[in-house]
């Protein structure tokens, strides 16, 4: 082996390198993979003419290598030329949700809340059969099963089931939409979720169904518990 | 007008070619397409135009241990880039051929 130090081929090589610093390790170490080679080619048959003379400045060298290669400057995401506030923004929250996910043995945070989806479809389908009941009585929710005509039974778990059968069925839709639409719902979701805290602050209240006091402590600690305060109950 | 961006467009065609009549390597690949007379073409065109073809599973890549110098990576041109580069010819000659005779003045037109 006749690898002999050439502090100029070490200077374009380190200089080529750093204007590629914006791509991913993998991409970067594939582009240069034989960039050392190639340098010491030129320079054998260059004589003794200088490399940024035979090969451009390695500004240059770097930019037409990636372009060349389909990765132009600015087109990874993640990268140091990533200017826009908002992709950087996306390409931070991406990779605090992959570490979470990490924590949890899955690629992303979200891909858990993501497969608690149909669970929360359920559950709001049945708050807002609830909500409805209460709405209508103006009256207190006194038990798990919506009331119809003041008692629970048959008509209460129709109206329950057919609340959750639409809530489910809104979230299979959902799913298939564009994202403007999927933020709509999300409003709507959250609007139902406020609901629920009356409707779980009323259950608690009242004296048919009773909880002990931890169970109670994370509701009294919700932000709508204050503005929760001047519900219908007296 | 600059030969340098008129070979932008067609280095990937003129990359297969090559390897097409023999695998090489990157600085071998630039040697052979300037010996064939595209003087003009850049080092750096051609390493990116062979990664880029690579990835995109038009070549195959080994390594050849050397004895007297570095170990080198020989490209080598597969099914997928032949099935490019024949794609290509006829697309090429209709549009060199157009620009000859609009060169030489030769249109119907004219």
């Amino acid at each position: 082996m006749t690898t002999l130090v050439d502090p100029e081929i070490d200077g374009y090589h380190a200089a080529v390198r750093t204007a590629l610093a914006d791509l991913p390790d993998a991409v970067r170490a594939e582009l240069l993979e034989d960039l050392a080679d190639h340098l010491r080619e030129v320079r054998a048959e260059s004589d003794d003419r200088p490399l940024a003379d035979v090969l451009g400045p390695p500004g240059d060298y770097a930019a037409e290598l990636r372009t060349a290669a389909g990765y132009p400057a600015g087109s990874v995401p993640g990268g140091r030329v990533l200017l826009d506030p908002l992709a950087r923004f996306r390409a931070r929250s991406t990779a605090i949700d992959q570490v979470v996910g990490s924590a949890f043995g899955i690629a992303r945070g979200t891909d858990a809340l993501r497969a608690l989806g149909p669970g929360w479809w359920v559950l709001r389908g049945w708050i807002v059969a609830l909500g409805l009941v209460g709405a209508h009585r103006h009256a207190h929710w006194t038990g798990l099963v919506p009331r119809v005509d003041g008692r629970p039974g048959a008509w209460g778990w129709l109206l329950g089931l057919a609340a959750v059968a639409v809530s489910l069925a809104a979230g299979v839709w959902s799913r298939r939409r564009s994202a403007g639409t999927r933020f709509v719902i999300g409003l709507v979701s959250v609007a139902i979720a406020v609901l629920g805290v009356f409707v779980t602050r009323n259950l608690l209240g009242s004296d048919v169904v009773r909880y002990g006091g931890p169970a109670v402590a994370p509701v009294a600690a919700a932000p709508s518990s204050a503005a929760a305060t001047p519900s219908p109950t007296p | 007008m600059d030969p340098t961006q008129l070979l932008k467009g067609v280095l990937d065609v003129a990359v297969l070619a090559v390897l097409r009549e023999e695998d090489g390597y990157g600085y071998d690949i630039v040697r052979r397409l300037r010996a064939v007379g595209l003087e003009q073409v850049g080092d750096a065109s051609v390493y990116g135009t062979l990664r880029r073809l690579f990835q995109g599973g038009a070549l195959t890549a080994y390594v050849v241990p050397s004895e007297s110098g570095p170990h080198r990576k020989y490209y080598a041109i597969n099914e997928r880039g032949r099935a490019q580069l024949a794609a290509a010819g006829p697309a090429w000659a209709q549009f060199a051929g157009a620009m000859d005779k609009l060169l030489s003045g030769r249109t119907d037109a004219a």
